[in-house]
């Protein structure tokens, strides 16, 4: 299968922090969700792999054979924006939109307008337009959005898209990420940051869950779906079931958590229920288990 | 690292950096010291008239001429100077993430940051030919006239080039004093000089103005490269 981007043992270490090794690879084609609590270092890997932070090993290799993230053929092909304070907060959109047309070729003036219509963002040649300080913290984001999403590029990095944006624009940037990945067919990718999977689910094609600094899971996510179930059961059978369980919570009425599918038999023989779990719960799952095996 | 040098030219850097065009940017920063001005000069004569209950003639020989007037002209440019010579985008700031994605990455902020020092120089000699004129119009002439001026210009610059080093300091608080209070102090030098040269302009000013020349020339040479080895891709 094709990667957008292949990341080979990158690490970097900050005082109390160290990230890595990791080594991941980001499918061509689909949305991969970078999942993980806050400080796993999911901002650091992006900021890495997106040019900002600079790393102390390892490499990360784009589109099968590109490596210099500096130049400016990488630059034009990969869409970038993070969550917070992405433009000067004295910016409006006709300042984004100045910038952005000399910053990149491949953004497009008339497509902007047409995203900031679509966002109910003010239109960037009128002349009484509100500073993004000014704007509330998801109209903000909606605006860094617009502005990425104005230029034609091959991969979009996002950190954390949808921590600001109530539900229904998480479902609009979902719809978005659709239009951007079918438009490209299949040679186009997306990858974003969370740490709350549960609106982004249905964007979500592939994805990394990290704990840590490190990587600690990986799928796509119909497999994950496959390797994982979801099990509930009444209080007498906890105690048996438990050392089972990847993560596990009960109450005096009964337990549930996540299990390796490869346990489904034992466990349905403990008069269990098992189901298909959801990204959110196989997140919240493989993340406490992670941090129970601290 | 792409050693190339990016195909941006100055005005765009200052396009991409700004959002808005380096001539309209320019301008527009050239007005902020000439309002203050205007606003000290009605201000000032409000009071003296209020002094002087209302002889102009009175209150104008009293203010201009005044070596407490040489300082203000100076003191009003030193704001203005201090807070561009901030502007370096720090990773955590507002704006510092996208400016390292975009088109050029380091070289496009180096071009930023030159076109910015050669805004800084056309902005104080706009503001000081507005007081040329305020000189030469004797509306409100200045205790050591044209001396004061180009010995107030040459110490503009010298402000430039020194407190241009200070932006290395990594603490936020500290950089900010350090500029801001840096600028007043080199700005005000221009003026004091002239207490000891009893008002004329002697080879000391020269070797200013070459030395402020080298200094804006090497704070920007220097500071690029500790800003690109030291602050552009790592925390501070």
């Amino acid at each position: 299968m094709k990667s957008a981007v292949k990341i080979n043992g990158i690490t970097k270490k900050y005082k109390g922090f160290t990230l890595g090794e990791i080594q991941a690879s980001i499918p061509c084609g689909f949305a991969t969700a970078l999942i993980g609590a806050n400080g796993a270092g999911k901002t650091t890997l992006i900021d890495i792999i997106s040019g900002v932070t600079g790393k102390d090993s390892g490499e990360a290799v784009y589109f099968e054979d590109k490596t210099d993230i500096d130049s400016d053929e990488l630059r034009e092909l990969i869409g970038y924006c993070s969550s917070a304070n992405f433009f000067p907060q004295d910016w409006n959109m006709k300042s984004i939109m100045t910038s952005m047309e000399t910053a990149f070729d491949s953004f497009s003036g008339e497509r902007f307008r047409k995203l900031c219509k679509r966002f109910k963002l003010d239109d960037p040649d009128s002349k009484k337009q509100k500073k993004l300080v000014k704007l509330s913290d998801g109209n903000r984001m909606r605006a860094y959005l617009a502005a990425v999403l104005a230029r034609d590029t091959r991969l979009l990095i996002l950190d954390e898209p949808a921590s600001s944006l109530d539900p229904l624009a998480r479902d609009l940037l979902c719809d978005m990420f659709r239009e951007y990945l079918a438009q490209g067919d299949g040679d186009r990718t997306v990858l974003f940051s969370t740490h709350n999977i549960a609106d982004m689910e249905f964007a979500t094609d592939y994805a990394i869950f990290m704990h840590e600094g490190k990587v600690i899971e990986a799928g796509f996510v119909e497999d994950l779906k496959e390797k994982y179930i979801l099990v509930h059961g009444d209080a007498e059978s906890s105690a048996k079931a438990r050392p089972l369980m990847l993560s596990f919570t009960a109450n005096s009425s009964g337990f549930s958590g996540i299990a390796a599918a490869e346990n489904g038999a034992e466990l349905s023989a403990l008069d269990t229920a098992i189901e298909k779990p959801t990204l959110q719960q196989l997140s919240v799952g493989i993340l406490r288990k992670a941090e129970e095996d601290e | 690292m792409n050693k190339k040098s990016s195909p941006v030219t100055i005005p765009q850097a200052m396009k991409i950096y700004l959002g808005t065009g380096m001539m309209k940017e320019t301008l527009l920063l050239s007005l902020f010291p000439l309002i203050l001005l205007l606003t000290m000069l009605v201000g000032v004569f409000i009071i003296g008239l209020l002094e002087f209950r209302g002889d102009f003639q009175a209150t104008a020989s009293k203010l201009t001429g005044s070596s407490v007037t040489s300082f203000i002209y100076g003191l009003i440019l030193a704001p203005v100077l201090g807070i561009e010579l901030l502007l370096t985008y720090d990773r955590e700031l507002p704006g510092g993430k996208f400016f390292r994605t975009v088109r050029g990455g380091f070289s496009t902020f180096a071009k930023f940051r030159t076109g910015l020092t050669l805004s800084m120089i056309v902005q104080t000699t706009v503001y000081l030919a507005v007081v040329l004129l305020l000189q030469i119009t004797k509306l409100m002439p200045l205790k050591w006239g044209v001396s004061c001026i180009i010995a107030t210009f040459i110490s503009a610059l010298l402000a430039i080039g020194l407190c241009g080093f200070a932006v290395i300091i990594k603490d936020n608080a500290a950089r900010s004093i350090t500029v801001t209070l840096g600028t007043f102090a080199v700005i005000i030098t221009g003026p004091l000089s002239l207490y000891i040269t009893d008002g004329r302009l002697t080879l000391i000013h020269l070797a200013a103005a070459a030395a402020a020349a080298l200094l804006i020339f090497l704070s920007n040479k220097f500071v690029l490269a500790y800003y690109k080895k030291y602050r552009w891709l790592e925390s501070r």
